[in-house]
């Protein structure tokens, strides 16, 4: 009962974001249609990629195989977002003193806090399993028992990649808690975590090549690169009670063990990994200086960012990656395009500078800091609101700080691309506007989002920054400006030449970030304003 | 001055938080506003510092429209909201010197205060520890420092009192003095009725968004005491 009212109560909250309907007007209306039809838009590219796949495999019965990939590509993003999550859902809430008064086992706060890390992910996950599953049962025509497996499967499929993750989270915090400096630890530590993620994922052709030549069948491949999955395929194939019930325990065993493990840890770990600086009289130094409006806020946004360690990782991604393609394609050189474009199913005809141009377009379209930004200022909106400047400063000190963050990696990236291959100077100011158009675009669009869907009163850093509507469409957004851009310049370029669809869709980009720059400075503060907490 | 025009402010079409509310609050008068939980009186704070827009009626601060003409208005205000929500990721310095920096106030002023304010509530040498390492107490003093630093001509406070010593609570009420003595408009709600009775020349009493009572303390409680008169009114 105490498990269920917790529950109820965690679950209340977060799902406010779904909340829409309690009075219909027409901007209510609006609110919940957008992310409906932007959901609805990923469903139908994503089963329109399903079909591709399922078409060429059907005659030969092995359209199963679309579905295990798609199984597979579900848990390994669940265990990367995972990985971000369960520091911030675990160990950074707001209502950890309240919980902990209350008598109440340390367990039951583990169970449903796990059980919130695992709802959002069943949302993420329906996106890219209900298109598959669809296009199964268009082509297979199965019978009764893939519905209920396939329900049962889609339940369990986040629990073990959940928990892997949420182990990763209570090692990086346990090690962090016992330093002093607690926040570089943790973000040191989450460093190396991504990196080997990203080494492995480089590294995966040679893995799946040596289960291959050791397997039997594909079920036998399936079985040995994810336990759980080959067990689904075979349960699909042919019911047997058996694997049912070893499908079942492998994934729940995993689920009850961390819990009760995980629990006898859990108070001393979030106790030990709170940071405060207290500097102290000795450590007085001047810093009492006049800075203008700008420069305060945007060092107020700036400290804001670099302390919060999900907000951080969430928002890097694409920035670190920028500088490890940097460094590789300084040692391999443009090879390491070929790998990428190969994993993307793209043609690998197109000149290095276009895939560049692409590159710096990805980097840019998928780091999305403004998302976040307001609803990251809970109440401290008050302040902000009552001091004697206007919003459009405060909008566009936001706007400021990505560019002060990203700016390096891109002028980075762009440098050591300059030199490796020493292109021409007009290609040379076409990735220079590219890239500041480019982060104004996401900069834009973020906040936007943001102040259509604003998520105030969050109990952690990591339901703004991973599980707000917001966060959500600035990401699918920034795809949708991603893809499309490839698939149009790529179409075109069998009449234009290149070099003029870049010119081209470079000021499309410059119009359309900068109509929405008026947009927001127009309606956008009027948004702002409303923001009441 | 502060004048509040027929003010009206109702939450989703349903809950009236104030309804066509009405008063002044002259220059060099301490101004206190009471009620009961969720009577209306954070709804009218907040309207008045600008953070919150009301239905109808108008609010000025000396003869300034907070709708028309709202960096003016809050140029000459300061707000100390009901909870110490600070920015937790900066030292007490940074966000004094934060706030400092949106109202222009020049280097020399704000060291003067910020160092006449941080002895005065005894926290001279916690301005450099994070914000997030400081009890209630503290954050409201670093939040009533940030707002004393750049020197408003409008003190607007939200339960100034609540999480302070009893230090710093006689501390902030000779501030008040001091601030209405050179003339400062200084206008608060609060719980604590014998500070408001002791402190203040004027008070109104709201209820359900109504203003039931206003006007000099003698003449609102007449032989009795203010909070027998607040209970009263609740009662009715």
């Amino acid at each position: 009962m105490k498990t269920y009212s917790l529950l109820k109560a965690a679950l209340s909250q977060d799902m406010n974001m779904f909340k829409y309907t309690a009075k219909r007007n027409s901007s209510k209306i609006k609110k919940i249609l957008f992310p409906i039809c932007l959901f609805s838009l990923v469903c139908i590219s994503i089963g329109t990629y399903a079909y591709m796949i399922a078409e060429k495999l059907s005659p030969y019965h092995l359209t199963y195989i679309m579905l295990s990939m798609f199984i597979m590509m579900v848990s390994v993003l669940t265990f990367i977002e995972g990985i971000y999550k369960s520091q911030g859902i675990l160990f950074e809430a707001k209502d950890n003193d309240l919980l902990f008064s209350l008598p109440i086992k340390k367990s039951q706060i583990l169970f449903v806090r796990i059980v919130k890390l695992l709802l959002f992910q069943y949302i993420y996950n329906l996106m890219f399993l209900l298109p598959a599953f669809a296009i199964f049962i268009y082509f297979e025509k199965p019978g009764i028992d893939f519905y209920l497996i396939s329900l049962l499967m889609s339940l369990l499929i986040p629990m073990i990649p959940t928990i892997i993750s949420s182990v990763l989270g209570y090692i990086v915090k346990l090690v962090s808690s016992k330093s002093k400096s607690k926040k570089i630890v943790q973000t040191l530590l989450s460093s190396i975590i991504f990196l080997g993620i990203f080494y492995c994922s480089l590294n995966l052709d040679n893995f799946v090549q040596n289960i291959v030549i050791k397997a039997n069948s594909i079920n036998d491949v399936l079985t040995r690169i994810y336990y759980p999955l080959g067990l689904y395929i075979n349960l699909i194939n042919e019911f047997k009670l058996l694997d049912l019930i070893k499908l079942l325990l492998v994934n729940i065993i995993p689920f009850i063990l961390f819990i009760i493990i995980g629990a006898k840890l859990y108070f001393n770990i979030i106790y030990n990994s709170k940071e405060s600086n207290v500097r102290g009289y000795n450590h007085k130094h001047n810093k009492i200086i006049k800075r203008k409006p700008i420069i305060s806020l945007l060092n107020k946004e700036l400290k804001r960012y670099f302390s919060s360690v999900v907000y951080m990782f969430n928002t890097s991604f694409g920035l670190l990656l920028s500088v490890v393609v940097s460094i590789f394609l300084c040692i391999k050189g443009p090879s390491i395009f070929d790998s990428i474009l190969a994993s993307y199913n793209m043609p690998n005809d197109l000149s290095i500078s276009v895939i560049f141009y692409f590159f710096i377009l990805f980097v840019g379209s998928m780091t999305s800091i403004t998302s976040s930004s307001i609803s990251l200022e809970g109440k401290t909106i008050n302040i902000t609101k009552s001091l004697p400047i206007k919003e459009e400063l405060i909008l566009k000190s936001k706007i400021l700080t990505c560019y002060v963050i990203e700016l390096p990696f891109m002028i980075f990236s762009n440098i050591v691309f300059f030199i490796r291959f020493k292109p021409d100077f007009i290609y040379i100011v076409l990735i220079t506007i590219l890239s500041l158009a480019i982060i104004l675009l996401s900069a834009v669009i973020g906040l936007i989002a943001n102040l259509k869907y604003p998520k105030m009163n969050a109990s952690n850093d990591t339901e703004v920054v991973k599980q707000s509507m917001s966060s959500m469409i600035s990401v699918f957004s920034g795809m949708g400006i991603l893809i499309s851009s490839i698939i149009i310049i790529i179409y075109l370029s069998k009449y234009i030449s290149y070099s003029i669809i870049l010119v081209m869709h470079l000021v499309l980009i410059i119009l359309i970030s900068l109509i929405l720059y008026l947009y927001l400075m127009k309606y956008g503060t009027r948004e702002y304003k409303k923001i009441n907490v | 001055m502060i004048e509040i025009k027929k003010v009206s402010k109702t939450y989703n079409g349903k809950k009236k938080a104030l309804n066509n509310v009405s008063f002044d609050i002259n220059d060099g008068e301490i101004f206190a506003f009471i009620g009961h939980n969720g009577a209306g009186k954070t709804t009218m704070i907040k309207s008045i510092v600008g953070i919150l827009d009301f239905d109808s009626g108008d609010i000025l601060i000396n003869k300034k429209s907070i709708k028309e003409d709202p960096i003016a208005c809050k140029l000459q205000m300061a707000y100390v909201p009901d909870n110490p929500d600070l920015y937790e990721n900066m030292s007490a310095i940074d966000f004094i010197n934060f706030v400092c920096d949106m109202y222009d106030t020049p280097t020399d002023v704000r060291k003067e205060n910020i160092d006449k304010y941080a002895k005065m509530f005894e926290i001279e040498n916690n301005l450099y520890d994070d914000i997030s390492s400081f009890s209630h107490g503290m954050k409201q003093k670093v939040a009533l420092i940030a707002c004393l630093a750049h020197n408003p001509n409008v003190l607007i406070m939200d339960e100034p009192f609540v999480g302070l010593d009893p230090k710093a609570v006689f501390d902030m009420k000779n501030i008040m003095k001091e601030m209405a003595k050179d003339g400062k408009t200084i206008f608060f709600s609060t719980h604590i009725l014998d500070v408001a009775e002791k402190l203040c020349d004027r008070v109104a009493i709201i209820k359900n968004g109504d203003i039931v009572k206003i006007g000099k303390m003698k003449d609102i409680k007449k032989d009795t005491s203010l909070e027998q008169v607040f209970l009263e009114l609740g009662e009715k």
